[in-house]
């Protein structure tokens, strides 16, 4: 498949089980790399890069929302969303503090901050993923069917703050999901079946 | 800031981080114990070399030197300082009557080093008194004798007067239950009290003074270099220190490993509960990867969390220790008279934490190598990313046998015995894991109750956890039962004060032309002499042409092994000459000797049969020996096994008579158990008319070794139990573990009606199968293993007692109701609900 992702775009990637669009995520987040052909980052062309400088422009560049949340769960929300910042950039603890309340603020928990993930819902747990993802300003948002595992009232609620939060901060941002609506309300979308791209309108 | 929240997690998983440092600690308690005992030891000794040996290097025999061996022997020394002493043991008699004592005849400028006092606190003055030389005894000697200051001891046919006790002997070193008392008499006169002409087996030492290390190293090289002679032992200080305490290191190995096998049990138990904490910090590093957290970075902080817990561990493990050193210390100088000071050396933290973090690592291995190698893809997919038990399980197990092969060699500084220590443990858990496996699927099948039914069917279900609960406890009641079922038939053989055959005293240093009229002289007091046999010096120079002695020198030698090989060829060997077996031996291999040499046929030879199998003789080898300066060449005709517990006369190698005849030679014998005048009567005789010949009370040298044996077993027993502990800790753990990984089935089993009277009952059954099949694997276990030893380590009959077994056995049941107790009480806090909402 051959497709362009334009900065501050908001693309969704839609397709049935099996299509390929976890390979696809796995290989955008530079988890993997392409058997064949050519994968570049801002004009960088990061086909042939080690795991090791992968990872680490990753880290600093790319943020990735799970279906399942992934929340580090002995540690409170505050800390979970600092994450990203503690393994990656130099700045002070106080400025990773600053910023990840601020963040938290904006998906509206602020009063949970030292709860651990055992002690939110569903729809907060993927809130502060949401909030995890966006705390190193990355210039990629990658997000796995973000409301998978939410029921319909949370996932509305949820979604519209995600897109929300995406327009704000102009983030490009590529948003697997199985739900037609929800890729409405992205820019464009990319359809694939058994591992080629179908269309991209 | 990462460290803190990767140390988090491990405060986050408390309880099961809690476990793996107490199981850690627990197990190494034992190990360090037996370490830093070592340490002490050694330490203590080498500080006291000097003062052990009495000089800075020696040079002995167990035979007085020959002229021209003096000459070069000082030629060689020259110019250090130097001195010389003699050591015998003899019977040294006073009106109250006669005791085997170990004289020393040494020079007035004895020792170089430490110190000889006597009752005043003065040097040893061995200045005449009424023409009467002087002699110095130690406590025993005066006890024994019951003399005082100022009494006559007569040493073979001279009266000595006793001067003084010597209360301090520096060069006593390690007193390892003492067979006779010690004295102290003039070099100068040993000759008064004509042992030397009498032909008693008198030892030689020259001492060399020589304190700068290198001239020392030196002088050493340059006498084992020019003395051909390999019964000539040159030994520095620190060897000689070394030398002294070699049966307690002996002990401090085999506890070594008793104490491994504590550590193994606690970290294989340790290592089960963690590895599913370990599994959940896998998703944790899963996910600091995908925010950018590179591998080898995730290794790092899994090391680091590994290096929290084993620190801790260890720390735990020295604090308990401490006040158990105190308790070694006050045994060691009670019993074996060494002062040894115990200290939390850097080396012993050092070692103790190398162990903590080894096996921490070990048992984290799987992990390791997911974390390692797993493709980053898989980070997607958490539960894809888990290792897997049932994978992991040959892994761990056969790094960890390596792990305590090699330790295990580092403990007991041999190859071969930390090899069968290794391949014994591998046995276990292979029996074990097969027969246990066999039996849980047999009585799962059988038809029962409905509640015992569940309960097998789930033990059968779950049967790698509950197979490796069963070997761990398995090993800790085989490790206490052994000890004692090996104890109990030792000091059985022992007890042969009913043993008509047994003699009631043995003699030595009987001249030639003493032993018909002894013999006479015994019967007609209503006696009998018991197996006289005559005993000849000599040398073994080659086997099937092969040359037999090795270099003594101790630097080479790399294992135990080597060290004891070494010394045992280079001893000599005390031969004897008949044709017929004695009372205690049999024929296993060949046909019985001829009664007379031919002069056409090499001399026929009986080689008792551990002996032959150590220096690789089979029937038809030839030998060649030295005898007294005469080559004999002799063909193995036969192999025999000696009962050595009748303590009768009886050597290694037997040659048919018509051969050694005329060899210079000193006898042996027994005296038969008498009435006590009888006996009186021997004693007197032989006090007065063979006063060179030794006697030694059999009775009391058998109260010894049973005094030894039992004081071995106390500290092998004591390290066994900390093992013991150390099962039964990881047994209550491992239980609380296997119950919250069984929460589930327990929560649908009471959807389906179990009331707690079916739990009650079913609790029960699985526990009590638990304990039935760790007593059958533990207590089968050390039976076979006490009768294997007992045979063919002790050649010794083995008497099964029935004491531990039963104590044993109350003590497990014990524990199926504790945890069953615990266990119903857990399950009494789970609701059905649980189930409904997971």
């Amino acid at each position: 498949m051959n497709f362009e992702v334009k900065e501050s775009e908001v693309v969704a990637i839609l397709g049935p089980s099996g299509s390929g669009k976890s390979t696809l995520l796995s290989l955008l987040a530079l988890l993997d790399s392409p058997d064949s052909g050519n994968l570049s980052f801002d004009g960088n062309d990061a086909t042939n890069w080690d795991e090791n400088r992968r990872t680490l422009y990753r880290g600093e560049n790319i943020g990735i929302i799970f279906q399942q949340f992934h929340l580090v769960p002995y540690l409170t929300a505050l800390e979970n969303v600092t994450l990203p910042l503690v393994i990656n950039s130099s700045l002070k603890e106080s400025e990773i503090h600053q910023r990840a309340e601020e963040l938290l603020q904006s998906v509206r928990l602020g009063d949970r901050m030292s709860h651990k993930p055992s002690q939110l819902s569903g729809g907060e747990c993927q809130r502060v993923a949401f909030a995890r993802s966006l705390i190193h300003r990355p210039k990629i948002l990658l997000a796995d069917e973000p409301s998978g595992n939410l029921d319909q009232g949370t996932s509305s609620t949820v979604m519209d703050l995600f897109f929300d939060l995406v327009r704000k901060t102009k983030t490009t941002t590529l948003l697997v999901t199985h739900d037609p609506q929800l890729a409405e309300f992205c820019d464009r979308k990319l359809t694939l079946s058994r591992g080629q791209l179908c269309s991209s309108n | 800031m990462l460290f803190k929240l990767i140390l988090k997690s491990l405060w986050s998983e408390f309880k099961e981080s809690f476990t793996v440092i107490l199981a850690l600690s627990i197990g190494l308690v034992g190990l360090s114990l037996v370490f830093s005992s070592r340490s002490a030891v050694e330490s203590t000794m080498a500080a006291k070399a000097q003062e052990i040996l009495s000089a800075d290097l020696s040079l002995s025999a167990r035979r007085m030197f020959s002229d021209s061996e003096k000459e070069q022997i000082l030629e060689l020394i020259k110019p250090n300082h130097h001195q010389s002493a003699y050591s015998l043991f003899t019977m040294a008699s006073s009106k109250n009557g006669s005791k085997l004592t170990y004289i020393k005849a040494v020079e007035r400028s004895y020792p170089f080093y430490g110190k000889l006092r006597d009752s005043k606190d003065q040097k040893l003055e061995f200045a005449s008194t009424d023409s009467k030389p002087v002699l110095y005894g130690d406590q025993q000697l005066f006890d024994q004798l019951k003399v005082k200051e100022g009494d006559l001891v007569k040493v073979g046919t001279q009266n000595f007067l006793v001067k003084s006790q010597v209360t301090e002997d520096s060069t006593q070193g390690f007193r390892f239950s003492a067979l006779a008392p010690k004295a102290y008499i003039l070099k100068e006169d040993l000759s008064k009290t004509g042992l030397v002409e009498f032909g008693s087996t008198i030892s030689e030492t020259i001492y060399v003074k020589q304190p700068n290390p290198e001239d020392l190293l030196a002088l050493k090289i340059k006498l084992e270099t020019g003395i051909a002679d390999t019964s000539i032992r040159v030994s520095t200080a620190a060897e000689a220190a070394q030398s002294s305490v070699r049966a307690l290191r002996y002990l401090s190995d085999y506890l070594g490993l008793i104490a491994l096998a504590g550590f193994l049990l606690a970290s294989l138990g340790a290592g089960f509960v963690f590895f599913e904490s370990l599994n959940k910090q896998l998703r944790i590093f899963s996910i600091f990867q995908s925010l950018g957290l590179t591998r080898r970075l995730s290794v790092f902080l899994l090391l680091l969390q590994i290096f929290a817990l084993s620190f801790v561990a260890s720390f735990l493990s020295l604090i308990v220790s401490a006040p158990l050193f105190a308790l070694i210390s006050q045994l060691l100088l009670n019993q074996f008279s060494i002062d040894a000071q115990f200290t939390l050396s850097p080396s012993l933290l050092s070692v103790v934490f190398f162990l903590a973090f080894s096996s921490s690592l070990l048992m984290s291995l799987p992990h390791f190598i997911a974390l390692f190698k797993a493709p980053m893809r898989a980070l997607l997919d958490f539960e894809q990313f888990q290792v897997l038990r049932s994978k992991s399980l040959p892994i761990l197990f056969g790094v960890s046998l390596l792990f305590v092969f090699l330790v295990g060699t580092f403990l007991s500084r041999s190859l071969k015995i930390s090899f069968f220590f290794t391949i014994g443990i591998l046995v276990v858990f292979v029996l074990v894991g097969g027969l246990g496996s066999l039996i849980l699927k047999f009585i799962s099948r059988l038809p029962l109750k409905s509640w015992a039914k569940v309960a097998l069917s789930e033990m059968n279900g779950k049967r790698v956890t509950q197979l490796i609960l069963i070997s761990v406890t398995s090993i800790s009641i085989l490790l206490v039962d052994a000890v004692n079922q090996i104890e109990n038939s030792l000091q059985a053989q022992l007890n042969v004060s009913n043993q008509e055959e047994v003699p009631d005293y043995f003699l030595f240093d009987i001249q030639e032309e003493q032993i018909e009229d002894l013999e006479k002289k015994v019967t007609t007091e209503g006696l009998k002499l018991l197996s006289p046999s005559p005993m000849i010096r000599a040398k073994m120079l080659s086997i099937n042409g092969q040359s037999y002695e090795v270099s003594s020198d101790e630097s080479r030698f790399e294992t135990r092994e080597q060290e004891e090989e070494a010394r045992f060829r280079n001893r000599g060997l005390n031969l004897s000459y008949r044709s017929d077996l004695q009372t205690g031996e049999k024929l296993i291999e060949g046909s019985p000797l001829s009664p007379h040499s031919s002069p056409d046929r090499l001399a026929e030879l009986s080689v008792e049969s551990d002996y032959a199998r150590r220096v690789n003789l089979g029937v038809g080898d030839t030998v060649e020996m030295d005898v007294q300066g005469l080559r004999i060449v002799g063909r193995v005709k036969n192999l025999r096994r000696v009962a050595w517990t009748t303590f009768r006369p009886n050597f290694f190698v037997i040659i048919q008579p018509g051969v050694l005849e005329s060899a210079p030679k000193t006898w042996l014998a027994g005296v038969s158990r008498g009435e006590p005048e009888e006996t009186k009567n021997v004693l007197s005789l032989l006090d007065r008319d063979f006063p060179n010949v030794s006697y030694v009370d059999l009775d009391q040298v058998i109260m010894k070794v049973q005094e030894i044996t039992g004081q071995m077993s106390q500290a092998l027993l004591m390290t066994a139990t900390l093992v013991l502990i150390t099962g039964l800790f990881i047994l209550l753990s491992t239980s609380r573990f296997h119950f919250l990984q069984s929460r589930k089935d327990l929560n649908l089993i009471k959807i389906l009606g179990a009331d707690s009277k079916f739990l009650m009952k079913k609790t029960l059954t699985e526990q009590f199968t638990l304990a039935g099949l760790c007593l059958f694997f533990g207590l089968g276990g050390s039976a076979l293993l006490s009768a294997g030893i007992a045979d063919r380590v002790f050649q010794t009959e083995f008497y099964w007692g029935y004491k531990t077994p039963a104590l044993l056995f109350v003590g497990m049941l014990g524990i199926a109701l504790f945890v069953s107790f615990l266990s119903l009480r857990w399950s009494q806090k789970t609701s059905p609900k649980e189930f409904l909402n997971s």
